[in-house]
């Protein structure tokens, strides 16, 4: 049988599913795990559950949360990496984001394209990682091949504009190549890191090439 | 630390692959999750991994990545079995078994016309076992039945293989992986084997 699809406009919500496209165009729930070919969202979704997709667009706000049963009820308390890895999380060809992305758990892909910001509780894992940072975002884990996170202003005096915003805190950062911007992080660990403006950064591990803008703060480095 | 362990970094020195690869096969499910043990140290969290799985799966993978694409190679470490149906003819033509496992099988739960994977599998654990030397005819009607009876109760995760004797008599378990057990002293465990390594092997074989 074919699978249909899905198409709100305006307000609406669905139970979740098996979805060839879907497509919202205004505010939507989901409430349970949705699994779809596609899935473009222009305003605000919030699926209670995770998301697996070939494609993932989104422009405004792509939230996931753990659906089930109602707060306050006698859920047996994770610890939180474990609530890490059993959380919600997103399974995905190609995740484009203008916008906010908010997840509990882990994000995979092979192309991951932010523009916004990202809230992310477990490990976001993709070939190629490519963010420009809008706002404060958080993410435990990041890992890839090609990382980028950009402080987003091409704009000239937009510095100047957006002081203290456009950050990323992450607890771990390993990859091939690694750039980054107005970063924070515990760890970072690569082949080739340059640490661009407005870093600090705990621990620096890298293989063939390390350079840091004098605007960046390194603790510790190491060549291994 | 324990001697099984290898950290995220030596096991990249160790094999020349890259994190990039790592995440990779971790996406694609090379390598299965619960074999990522994380652990906080002083330079912040590192991962290890179980040192006797993780290096003979890199070098399959390694070794098999240019023939097959990464989906195929997941579906290789996979311990599910997937659809086939094989005639006794292309069971021993293509030396999956022998004639004296067919027969014996024979004997215990009749002849099908094809057999499924799990039949194959049964089969193929059971040849395998009985040219190594490792158990004797009567022992392996005994895993015949236990393999028919129970393996379809794992419905793909994977479980261990245990052939104990005492005395002189034998008994077969399957037993839930990662699961430990202790026997009294006088058994001895003969055999101990993931069904795992079983499937993969025998999952090449097939698609040769």
């Amino acid at each position: 049988m074919d699978k249909s699809n899905i198409r709100i406009i305006g307000e609406g919500s669905s139970s979740g599913g098996d979805y060839e496209k879907v497509k919202v165009v205004g505010e939507a729930d989901f409430y349970g795990d949705l699994r779809c070919e596609t899935l473009k969202i222009t305003g605000e979704v919030c699926v209670q559950g995770t998301l697996n997709a070939e494609e993932v667009k989104v422009t405004g706000t792509l939230r996931l949360k753990n659906g089930g049963p109602a707060a306050g009820s006698a859920e047996p308390l994770l610890s939180a990496d474990d609530a890490a890895e059993a959380a919600p999380g997103i399974r995905a060809e190609s995740v484009k984001i203008t916008g906010e992305l908010t997840l509990p758990g882990s994000c995979e892909a092979e192309e991951f394209k932010l523009r916004g910001r990202i809230e992310a509780g477990g490990v976001l894992s993709a070939e190629d990682i490519n963010i420009k940072l809008h706002g404060a975002s958080r993410v435990k884990e990041m890992g890839g091949t090609n990382i980028t996170v950009k402080g987003a202003t091409s704009v000239p005096f937009g510095a100047l504009l957006q002081m203290g915003l456009g950050k990323l805190q992450a607890g771990l950062i390993e990859g091939d190549d690694i750039y980054l911007e107005n970063t924070e992080a515990d760890s970072v660990r690569g082949m080739r890191v340059e640490i661009g403006p407005g870093c600090r950064i705990g621990t620096v591990e890298y293989r063939d090439k390390l350079e840091v803008d004098s605007t960046s703060q390194v603790q510790s480095e190491h060549r291994v | 630390m324990s001697e099984d362990l290898i950290s995220k970094k030596e096991l990249l020195d160790l094999t020349g692959i890259s994190y990039g690869q790592l995440y990779r096969w971790k996406r694609k499910n090379l390598i299965p999750e619960d074999w990522f043990i994380r652990k906080s140290s002083f330079t912040g969290q590192e991962t290890y991994f179980p040192r006797q799985q993780i290096l003979p799966r890199i070098d399959k993978i390694l070794n098999m990545k240019d023939g097959l694409s990464l989906d195929e190679l997941a579906d290789v470490f996979s311990p599910a079995l997937g659809e086939v149906q094989l005639e006794r003819h292309e069971l021993l033509g293509r030396n999956i078994v022998s004639e004296g496992s067919l027969v014996l099988y024979k004997e215990v739960c009749g002849e099908p016309a094809f057999f499924n994977l799990d039949q194959t599998l049964a089969l193929y654990v059971l040849d395998k076992l009985l040219r190594s030397g490792e158990i004797t005819r009567e022992e392996g009607r005994m895993l015949l039945g236990v393999m028919s009876e129970h393996y379809g109760r794992f419905a793909g995760k994977p479980c261990d293989l245990v052939l104990l004797r005492k005395m002189g008599v034998p008994v077969f378990l399957l037993a839930a992986g990662g699961t430990e057990y202790y026997a009294d002293s006088e058994a001895k465990m003969v055999i101990k084997k993931p069904i795992g390594q079983f499937t993969e092997e025998l999952k090449l074989l097939i698609g040769k």
